[in-house]
């Protein structure tokens, strides 16, 4: 298994915002563009950053209660066998659901972009294969993968974002608060699970080692503003490059604004390539995240330690991605999933909290 | 071979008998015989002539219960176990009896040749010696370049069949006692019949026996050797073999040159890096080039496009097989380069380069790009210093053209994180393979992708 003992303040960081930023980037802009109408709609963003920092304080309290120890293990200690074992399967199930539709959206997306003939269940079959590959070797590797890559990511966002600002108009940015505050405000149903991701914690406590509450909210904190940054820088160029009317249009805005960077005499003109690639890479990082919450939990609830139940889990995985047979079906069940996640990341670490505060049950020291 | 009157003088011959190069001779010395036995071969007989039978035969009278400990030799010394006997006549040492006792003493003389400049390995600052087929050569190699008590040797025995000596060198103090204990312990449970060279230790040794990336360095050069130790490392000398194993290795220190330390800072850094970029483009070039031109048309340059279509207009057959086939004619040249004695190897790269690219070319055959991006990608590879990564990266680059011509830019990039999964699950003795990277170690970074300027100490390693 890993030979990871604990994380340091840095991994913590990029682990985070390599699971949080995946789908969210390419598809957020469009249904936020939908909910708010407004050009300040990057405010929203915002908005939900501050509420599920609040809601993450909630799961930071919950694992510093039981350190070393996962959200199957805990829900188990605090509600017993029985009822553990059900949130338990209620868990996994909703890690199923948001690492089938990941995958499903990005395969869309390769499908859209890079690849139009390639049959879906190849392309699909290649990603979880290869982030089975990653996964079955423990945490440690996955903390590896993701820092390894979060410099690549970085820079081509970054690049990106540099290439592309001489294309924005800043009045289509205007006017802010132009229809008050409270549409802002409507855009947080869609930007709160946008940061999904951060409930990663909950797998992740295992190494966590004995890093002191405070520094794991400190840590929670800056990922989420981070990431909340990386947002809003994103959502603020497609907005500044396509307007707001054309930003409800288009199916995946952000490779759009990509693609409408012109940097004439450079060998590669088209940089969506380079958005996709390092878009993929983040699609591929938060997948595996999800991926290993969900083996984590099949094999904690399940208590076998065979690897080859990773397979299962793939398979499972595998079907639940080619079930919805297109593109609008995925983004009709993307509300259903985010019921979902509602329940899994708000209501089942509010309520473990809550009973293991009243039977005032901790193993911290 | 007549019978002495000594049962272990007959015991001894019955042990080497069929072999006649065995040299048994006997000086009666007071009245007593004294059998001197040895292998004629790799023995040095005038120095025994001179020390020992001369000595011998002079010998008066001596305070000294025993008559051999008089001789005026440095290094006798007794043999208490019988299992050491084979070994120390196997290494050309003479083995002198007195009574019971049997005492050795070291006469080797192995033809060898001299010291001179490795071949594989060329630096253009700094010192040029390499290492030879001998161990103890070697060692007095490395002695010369790094002068500290410090230095510590363990030696084994290796092979059922026939032994070879194998020495396992680290600086104590310097080297993670950990470590240590890894390498002795691997050394120590080799168990084969026989070990020609030092390539075959490496694959005895290594725990990923799979995978495409060595796990020890190798290199023919002391300095390299003093460095390595210096840092923490540990070498491993073969005897008979020109090289020296350092372990652990790391994809990093694989991409290191000698002459890195030799230079100023800046343009030493710079040079590493070009050499990191190059091997990056050795691999991915004509993978990105396959998924370009076979999958995302719509993502090269209008300009670019026109002129790629106009080139592979007439080529008859698709472009992930025009790659495969220039890929493998130039394999097949490097290959036929290195093979061939080496005043014909350069003729074999003229004829390959530009008869064959340019006939290829004409006849419509390849694309004019096509053999611009495999030969690039091929001349990228030359930049790996060490011939082990270099034979990695040769096989990822098929592997890459595979995935590419799958699977397009996708296929690349799953095979990349394939890639690097692997690199971040391989150690090399413990330790982690993609170190400083991932694992990110800050301060390890002063020499990793640049080569950070030396302090006033002269070291760097803080």
């Amino acid at each position: 298994m890993s030979d990871l003992k604990q994380l340091s303040g840095l991994q913590l960081i990029v682990v985070f915002i390599s699971a949080m930023i995946g789908v969210g980037i390419i598809i957020m802009p469009r249904s936020l563009a939908d909910a708010v109408d407004a050009p300040d709609l990057w405010l929203s963003i915002i908005w939900g950053f501050l509420l599920i920092g609040l809601f993450s304080m909630i799961i930071v309290q919950l694992v510093s209660r039981y350190p070393g120890q996962t959200f199957f293990e805990i829900s188990t200690i605090i509600t017993g066998k029985y009822i553990g074992f059900l949130l338990n399967v209620c868990y996994i199930l909703y890690t199923l659901i948001v690492s089938a539709y990941i995958l499903r959206v990005t395969s869309g997306i390769i499908k859209n972009h890079l690849l139009d003939t390639t049959p879906l269940s190849v392309v699909i079959g290649g990603f979880l294969i290869v982030s089975t590959y990653l996964i079955t070797n423990g945490a440690g590797d996955i903390v590896r993968f993701f820092q390894l890559y979060f410099p690549v990511m970085m820079f081509m966002f970054i690049a990106l974002c540099l290439l592309s600002l001489k294309d924005v108009d800043i009045n289509n940015l205007r006017p802010v608060f132009g229809e008050g505050i409270m549409p802002t405000f409507q855009g947080i149903k869609i930007t709160f699970f946008s940061f999904l991701g951060f409930e990663f914690l909950l797998i992740f406590s295992k190494v966590l080692g004995k890093r002191s509450p405070n520094k794991l909210r400190a840590g929670m904190w800056i990922s989420l503003g981070l990431t909340a940054i990386i947002y809003i820088v994103f959502h603020a160029l497609s907005l500044g490059i396509l307007g707001l009317e054309e930003l409800k249009q288009i199916t995946f805005p952000t490779v759009e604004m990509a693609k409408s960077i012109e940097f004439q005499g450079f060998f590669f003109e088209r940089f969506e390539i380079l958005f996709l690639v390092g878009w993929l890479i983040t699609a591929f990082t938060s997948f595996s995240a999800y991926y290993y919450a969900m083996w984590t939990g099949v094999r904690q609830t399940f208590r076998t330690k065979s690897k080859l139940f990773v397979w299962m889990v793939a398979a499972f995985i595998f079907g639940a991605a080619l079930y919805p047979t297109g593109m609008t079906e995925v983004f009709q069940y993307s509300r259903l999933i985010n019921y979902a996640s509602a329940i899994a990341i708000i209501l089942f670490p509010a309520l473990l909290l809550l009973i293991s505060l009243i039977r005032r049950q901790s193993y911290a020291k | 071979m007549k019978e002495t009157n000594y049962p272990l003088v007959d015991n001894l011959v019955k042990m080497i008998e069929g072999n006649d190069k065995v040299t048994v001779k006997s000086v009666t010395v007071q009245n007593k015989p004294i059998y001197i036995i040895y292998i004629k071969t790799i023995a040095d007989v005038d120095h025994i002539r001179e020390f020992i039978l001369k000595p011998l035969l002079d010998m008066k009278a001596k305070s000294k219960p025993s008559i051999v400990e008089n001789l005026p030799l440095n290094d006798l010394a007794k043999i208490e176990q019988s299992d050491q006997i084979l070994k120390k006549i196997f290494n050309g040492f003479t083995l002198i009896i007195e009574d019971a006792d049997i005492y050795a003493v070291n006469t080797s003389k192995f033809s060898l040749r001299s010291v001179q400049e490795p071949v594989t390995e060329v630096t253009l600052r700094g010192a040029r010696d390499g290492f030879i087929e001998s161990l103890e050569k070697n060692i007095s190699l490395l002695r010369m370049h790094l002068r500290t008590n410090d230095l510590t040797f363990q030696e084994f025995t290796i092979g059922q069949k026939a032994f070879t000596n194998v020495s396992v060198a680290y600086l104590e103090g310097a080297a993670n006692p950990e470590l240590i204990k890894e390498v002795v312990k691997r050394v120590d449970n080799i168990d084969t019949d026989y070990i020609p060279d030092g390539g075959i230790i490496e694959q005895l040794i290594e725990k990923n026996s799979n995978s495409l990336f060595p796990e020890v360095h190798e290199t023919e050069r002391p300095t390299k050797v003093a460095n390595a130790l210096i840092e923490g490392r540990v070498a491993i000398f073969i005897d008979g073999s020109p090289s020296v194993l350092i372990a652990p290795a790391t994809l990093n220190s694989l991409f290191h040159s000698t002459d890195d330390y030799n230079f100023k800072w800046i343009p030493a850094s710079f040079i590493r890096l070009l050499r990191y970029f190059a091997a990056f483009i050795s691999v991915m070039l004509p993978a990105m080039y396959i998924s370009l031109i076979s999958f995302h048309q719509g993502l090269i340059p209008t300009d670019l496009a026109f002129s790629i279509s106009k080139t592979r207009e007439g080529v008859p057959i698709p472009s992930f097989m025009e790659a495969l086939l220039m890929e493998i004619t130039i394999e097949v040249l490097r290959e036929a380069g290195v093979r061939l004695p080496k005043p014909i190897g350069p003729a074999v790269s003229i004829v390959g380069a530009i008869v064959l690219g340019e006939a290829a070319v004409t006849a419509g055959i390849v694309s004019p790009l096509m053999v611009i991006v495999v030969a690039f990608a091929a001349i990228c590879s030359f930049t790996v210093a060490d011939y082990g990564l270099s034979l990695a990266l040769r096989t990822l680059r098929f592997f890459m053209l595979l995935s590419a011509a799958f699977l397009g830019i996708y296929g690349l990039l799953l095979a990349s994180f394939i890639v690097s999964i692997h690199l971040i699950r391989l150690k090399s003795f413990s330790t982690p393979y993609l170190e400083p990277f991932a694992p990110y170690f800050h301060k390890r970074w002063k020499d990793s992708l640049i080569r950070y300027k030396f302090n006033k100490r002269g070291g760097q390693s803080e």
